[in-house]
């Protein structure tokens, strides 16, 4: 396997690992927010959740694509890389919740609550970014 | 004078922290004495107190736990049944099924209980 489709595959395994996560942090943090709820729910709401994991796996996969092209050219450590690609990801696109809550489809239903002024969100969302970005670094 | 359909469970994740299902029905019981409008408050499973199955709190109000089948069913099947049916809900999905004559999202309404 070249180093690019390796890189693509622990993308895809890394979103995996994110979504089958998620009843852990939502337990936890007694918020029922879904990655995987809100991007199956996007597009279809009979098969959802198998929507919301083959999104979120082609996602992680274009994710470790430029994890492969950024490590190719920066020279740092690649476990330290991919978590910090993973958090600065977060940081940057978490703000379009906002979007997410005027505009969602399923706005309100299960797994997608509001974002925006949701700091349990918020955490639940940093904490697996960093789980992706680790598994990301672990295996590409 | 209309009939207003409400998604409750809905209309309560619409906002966070989410509001409390006690307060959504007093809240939404006073919108509906200011407003002169019919509330039927329809929640997925068990309305607050247990409750499967539709209650009147007062002639302008009416709870429903919809039991085994879900709440978005249960407004699909009741909509229909009201000419001036006005249907809170921020699910496009039930908006489109149901074909009330009026839409509201739940944080517009939310809003609008506020008020």
């Amino acid at each position: 396997m070249s180093g690019r489709a390796r890189s693509a595959a622990a993308g895809a395994v890394a979103a995996t690992v994110w979504g089958l996560a998620e009843p852990l942090d939502k337990r936890l943090l007694r918020c029922d927010y879904s990655d995987v709820a809100v991007l199956g729910k996007a597009v279809t709401r009979r098969h959802w959740r198998a929507a919301g994991f083959a999104i979120h796996a082609v996602n992680g996969a274009i994710f470790g694509l430029v994890f492969h092209e950024l490590r190719d050219r920066l020279r740092v450590d690649s476990r330290r890389l991919a978590l910090g690609l993973a958090l600065t990801e977060h940081a940057v696109l978490y703000p379009l919740g906002y979007f997410v809550d005027r505009h969602h489809p399923a706005r309100g239903e299960p797994g997608v609550p509001p974002l925006a002024t949701n700091p349990r969100a918020y955490v639940q969302a940093t904490w697996r970014h960093a789980l992706f970005g680790t598994v990301l670094g672990r295996l590409a | 004078m209309a009939t207003v359909l409400i998604d409750a469970r809905n209309v309560i994740r619409s906002r966070w922290p989410n509001m409390p299902e006690r307060e959504l029905v007093d809240h939404a019981r006073a919108w509906a004495e200011r407003h002169g409008h019919h509330i039927v408050l329809v929640f997925d499973g068990t309305a607050p107190g247990g409750l499967v199955g539709a209650e009147e709190l007062d002639e302008r109000t009416t709870v429903v736990g919809s039991g085994a089948e879900s709440a978005d069913d249960w407004l699909i099947r009741a909509t229909p049944e009201h000419a001036d049916a006005w249907l809170v809900t921020s699910d496009r999905a039930l908006r489109h099924a149901a074909g009330a004559a009026r839409v509201t999202g739940g944080g517009a309404f939310l809003e609008e209980l506020e008020e």
